[in-house]
């Protein structure tokens, strides 16, 4: 019988070498394709193998860091993401008091719960304090044109850019009784199953005009990947495959509501500011995934009281 | 001393661009240090700060901006930043219904202080707007114009500065701007002063939909 250690550095070494595999194949298609449409799917392909090995980094320095590295990191990722998020929005000079808050108080409170490990307030910090904060701070501002709007738009904010995806690195709080690095190695395999998913859709999209056809792709290579990693996870092969294909469920509508944030954005007459990185169209998936994902792994594979991470 | 100045304004160059997120597109423009008048829409006192710290070093050393002494000269960090980091040219603001020759004054200090070499940053209407629509512009562009026959004039769109800083803010928040530098243009031989403000006005507008 394999050592809980040895089977997260079996999972590491594993998700390397593929990694390496993957990258070796991306060059070689890179020096072999010569027609426009394959060279554009070489390279969305390549832009993701690079997130991946981004990735794979940060996981190495939080294995390494007990936690305290992939939270940081998270962290930062909810700022650049949320930075840009309200980059997008159109709000209005009234709600400047209200976005510090969001930016200075909000954003690192709720990753102090998280490191502290208080899941009480983790959990409803945003759904609840800031909920009613909101409202109450653009109230206090005088300004009342476009209330609803607005305190929606900063609400969804909050919600996507930082409760959601702070769900993922909580993983690394849970306790499962006996597997002290269990919450590390779900953390691998969510953004994997996300990754993967992305990936296949975006690289099957290029082949298929399908939109059916690229969906399925995508749960299926998810799929069986998740189901082939269930040793190193606490479910079964059957388990494995339907948490997988749920967090495939769960990204794509991600995807989906980008999309439709896009669209809308991009009516005649809207000027949207040129932001560099994409961070949203990168990590909205995992965004959705991540709280679904982190309640059902923690309610039906661990025996903890509910107040406890 | 004057490597200490050279450090503060590295670091205030990388600052405020981390800061504001800055993304700088130069659109129809090639980045020249041959001499220049950069104008653009006025928001936010970050305006200024990230109009000159977008430009190539290069371009920043022969590059003044026009500051308004009300402002500028009111703290020790002010006058610091103004005389010592940017090189600014500091004018007194001619006042509404004031003597012309408080204008004429600004005018005369601004060209003396551009020389033969000296490129300009000035913010044509004259104060910050609220940042949903530009202000009309002063006069002050079309006696530059007038005075240095044959000068470019560079029109920059400063986007989003007003929802990091906006009028009347301490605190600035952490969001992403653009910064775009569009097609150089100069004073036509028998344009008139109003068709003049105009065109420059528009110039910028045009810059906001690209």
């Amino acid at each position: 019988m394999l050592k809980e250690i040895d089977i997260t550095w079996i999972l590491f070494a594993g998700i390397l070498s593929l990694l390496f595999l993957v990258s070796i194949v991306g060059q070689i298609f890179k020096q072999m394709v010569s027609n426009e449409k394959m060279s554009a799917m070489v390279k969305v392909f390549n832009e993701r193998v690079g997130l991946w090995w981004a990735m794979c980094g940060v996981f190495t320095v939080a294995a390494f860091t007990g936690g305290l590295g992939s939270i940081i990191v998270f962290g930062l990722t909810s700022f650049l993401l949320l930075r840009e998020f309200i980059t997008i929005t159109p709000t209005r000079k009234g709600d400047h008091h209200t976005l510090f808050w969001v930016f200075f108080i909000i954003l690192p409170l709720q990753y102090f719960f998280l490191l502290r490990d208080w899941y009480g307030m983790f959990i409803i910090l945003i759904p609840v304090y800031a909920f009613l904060f909101i409202p109450l701070r653009i109230a206090i501002t005088g300004e009342t044109h476009g209330f609803m709007e607005r305190t929606a738009k900063i609400q969804w904010a909050l919600m996507i850019c930082i409760y959601c995806i702070s769900h993922a690195p909580a993983l690394l709080k849970v306790d499962f009784p006996g597997e002290p690095k269990m919450g590390l190695r779900l953390l691998l395999f969510l953004c994997l199953i996300v990754q993967t998913n992305d990936i296949t859709q975006r690289v099957f999209s290029y082949v298929h005009r399908n939109n059916g056809a690229k969906l399925v792709a995508g749960l299926v290579v998810s799929t069986i990947l998740g189901a082939s990693l269930w040793w190193a996870t606490p479910f079964s092969i059957l388990q494995s495959a339907a948490m997988a294909a749920l967090i495939v469920f769960m990204g794509t509508a991600g995807n989906f509501c980008y999309a439709a944030m896009v669209q809308d954005r991009n009516k005649p007459g809207v000027v949207v500011v040129q932001t560099r990185q994409n961070v949203t169209e990168r990590v909205i998936s995992l965004c959705f995934a991540a709280p679904v994902f982190f309640h059902i792994a923690r309610y039906y594979f661990t025996n903890r009281p509910p107040i406890a991470f | 001393m004057k490597d200490l100045n050279e450090l503060v304004s590295r670091v205030l160059c990388w600052g405020s661009r981390t800061i504001a997120g800055v993304t700088a597109r130069w659109i129809d423009c090639e980045p020249s240090t041959r001499q220049r008048i950069y104008f653009a829409n006025h928001s936010s006192h970050l305006d200024i700060l990230i109009l000159w710290s977008s430009l190539p070093v290069e371009i920043r050393k022969v590059t003044r901006p026009v500051a308004a002494g009300d402002y500028w000269l009111k703290s020790k960090v002010r006058r610091f930043l103004v005389n010592k980091i940017f090189n600014a040219i500091v004018v007194q603001r001619p006042t509404k219904g004031g003597h012309l020759r408080d204008a004429v004054k600004a005018i005369n200090d601004t060209l003396s202080g551009m020389g033969e070499n000296y490129s300009l940053i000035i913010f044509p209407e004259g104060t910050r707007g609220d940042g949903y629509e530009m202000a009309n512009f002063k006069g002050g562009i079309y006696s530059l114009a007038k005075a240095k026959p044959g000068i470019e004039f560079v029109p920059v769109f400063l986007e989003n500065l007003n929802r990091i800083l906006p009028k009347g803010e301490l605190l600035p928040v952490p969001l992403i701007s653009s910064i775009s530098f569009g097609k150089p243009f100069k004073l036509e031989e028998d344009e008139n002063k109003k068709d003049f403000l105009k065109r420059a006005r528009q110039s910028i507008i045009n810059l906001q939909n690209i």
